[in-house]
């Protein structure tokens, strides 16, 4: 009986240990927060501090660089510091929640009066209809994400 | 009709004066009056100035923006305000509303005025000849909500930024697209930011400014042409803080300043033919980190005291000249009584190399292994730059 308890007890440890580790597995997955005023941009070293603005990238390995602006980010990946075809994922802040979301789902916006700090001034939105409207204000293009490769 | 224009009137606003409003003795006023404001409080949305007037306030009256509102727009030149509070603008994500906002114009005179939780401050936007001194600003900026910056000017040219106060805004003072214009003895403090950023901004210089405790303290990018000169950077700590962040500079000058307990007190990278000269660097973590992407720079009669580490760099071939510093840590000795070491000395220690490659080195800091490494590699150099040295390193510091 008190074998018993103890092995039972060894199997829940073992359990629970387990569970653990596949908790830490799992947290991988989706956009790590940027601590912004803390953070800094990889590549053009300034402070990442404008939620509108700061983006990310994944590697397949699970490193995670952030970016104060998209244009960084692509310029990042464009001189191999970080190979394409090693990237898990990009993430960009929708520009009305500011929420860090896949790149591929957005839509992006292309206008000067954006005055984003790296003067890429490209914004993401989540929605089309905000992109229309904030088009409407300031101006611009809209593009996709391809677009912004170009 | 000649006397009538020659002679500029003065209108009074208060509660005891003919006009009870700003807009109504803006409305009344001609070009070239003066409107004394007397205190109390203003709260008439956005006042929009249109007319070449001088606006002084008496004893700080009030304009309130109410958190919706820019308190001030000027879009002609000539306009002066003087001795207000500004406080209360509103916010947006979309427009960069601002406590006091000059647009498209010349010769506007910014003295004497307390600004107070605004979103950006005094903002200059393709403008000229424009002055703005003595001001206080203050905001209450957190890391996780936006704010704009103190005073901020953008496509502009001959800005003279003096004597301001600058706390708790993004960067305390932002020039981008600016050109011919000197920062001069302010006060950028606890800003989020950097005390001051430029950006592909060339030919200003900034002199006698103190930055202290901004999130770091001055970044100067993309920019040729920059004279600093003057100025202490002090207290910025943190992970990615600098005291000054050169980042693709050239041709620019870095004297007179001192550098106090900062994790890096300068940080480089892809500049060139920059003169730092006779600068004083102090318990800082790094005193400058420097990658082998600068060229052609040189780094003459500075001091380096008490600083974790002198020069840290991820080394490659240097083009850098060190010459007549002062070192704290050089052993060397001086037979000849000269003031210079008779033998050159080696700022990068093998330790600072091997902390740039693997940063949790740093645990052994101070350790026994650490300190015999360095010493064996001060014998017989193997990883350190051997051509990064001081062929004349001066026993005493030239500053005093």
């Amino acid at each position: 009986m008190r074998n018993n308890t103890l092995f039972f007890s060894t199997i829940g440890f073992v359990v629970f240990s387990l569970f653990l580790g596949l908790q830490a597995c799992t947290s991988t997955a989706g956009p790590k927060p940027i601590k912004y005023g803390k953070d800094q941009c990889v590549y053009c070293k300034m402070t990442v501090s404008d939620p509108r603005f700061g983006t990310q990238l994944q590697t397949k390995k699970g490193r995670v660089y952030n970016f104060d602006d998209v244009q960084c980010m692509i310029a990042f990946v464009k001189e191999s510091q970080v190979k394409k075809e090693d990237v898990a994922a990009f993430y960009l802040p929708d520009f009305v929640s500011n929420e860090l979301l896949p790149a591929e789902d957005l839509y992006y916006l292309h206008s000067e009066g954006l005055k984003s700090p790296m003067r890429g001034d490209i914004a993401a939105f989540a929605d089309k209809e905000a992109m229309e409207k904030a088009r409407k204000e300031l101006g611009g293009t809209p593009l996709s994400w391809n677009d912004l490769w170009n | 009709m000649v006397v009538g224009m020659s002679h500029a009137a003065t209108i009074h606003v208060g509660k005891t004066h003919a006009f009870k409003s700003i807009h109504s003795a803006i409305a009344k006023a001609n070009a070239g009056d003066t409107i004394l404001v007397h205190s109390g409080l203003y709260q008439e949305g956005n006042i929009n100035i249109d007319k070449r007037l001088t606006l002084i306030g008496i004893d700080h009256p009030v304009i309130d923006g109410k958190k919706e509102y820019e308190p001030i727009s000027i879009r002609v030149e000539g306009v002066t305000v003087k001795g207000f509070t500004i406080q209360n603008s509103g916010h947006s994500s979309m427009n960069d509303i601002a406590g006091i906002k000059i647009y498209n114009t010349n010769n506007v005179t910014i003295t004497d005025n307390i600004l107070d939780d605004n979103f950006f401050g005094i903002y200059a936007q393709e403008s000229r000849n424009c002055h703005i001194e003595n001001n206080r600003l203050r905001a209450y900026g957190k890391a996780e909500h936006f704010v704009g910056n103190g005073i901020h000017a953008w496509k502009s040219d001959s800005i003279t930024i003096v004597g301001n106060e600058i706390m708790g805004h993004r960067d305390g003072i932002y020039l981008e697209f600016v050109t011919h214009t000197e920062v001069d003895s302010n006060l950028s403090q606890n800003n989020l930011r950097y005390g001051l950023h430029f950006m592909f901004s060339h030919d200003n210089s900034y002199l006698y400014n103190t930055f202290t405790s901004n999130g770091a303290g001055v970044a100067v990018m993309y920019t040729d042409r920059v004279r600093m000169e003057h100025n202490v950077f002090n207290e910025n700590w943190g992970d990615s803080a600098y005291g000054l962040l050169l980042k693709d500079i050239r041709d620019s000058h870095i004297q007179h300043n001192v550098f106090a307990k900062n994790t890096t007190a300068i940080y480089m990278e892809g500049s060139n033919r920059i003169q730092m000269l006779d600068n004083r660097f102090e318990n800082n973590g790094w005193a400058i980190k420097i990658f082998s992407s600068c060229m052609n720079n040189t780094l003459s009669r500075n001091s380096f005291i008490q600083n974790t580490f002198d020069i840290a760099t991820n080394g490659g071939r240097m083009t850098n000249r060190f010459e007549e510093n002062y070192w704290d840590k050089y052993e060397g000795y001086d037979l000849d009584k000269d003031g210079i070491g008779d033998v050159p000395h080696h700022p990068v220690s093998l330790f600072s190399i091997l902390v740039e490659r693997y940063p949790s080195m740093m645990l052994l800091f101070r350790s026994f292994m650490v300190t015999l490494f360095d010493r064996s590699e001060k014998l017989i150099p193997s990883l350190t730059p051997e051509h990064l040295k001081d062929d004349k390193p001066l026993m005493k510091s030239a500053i005093i």
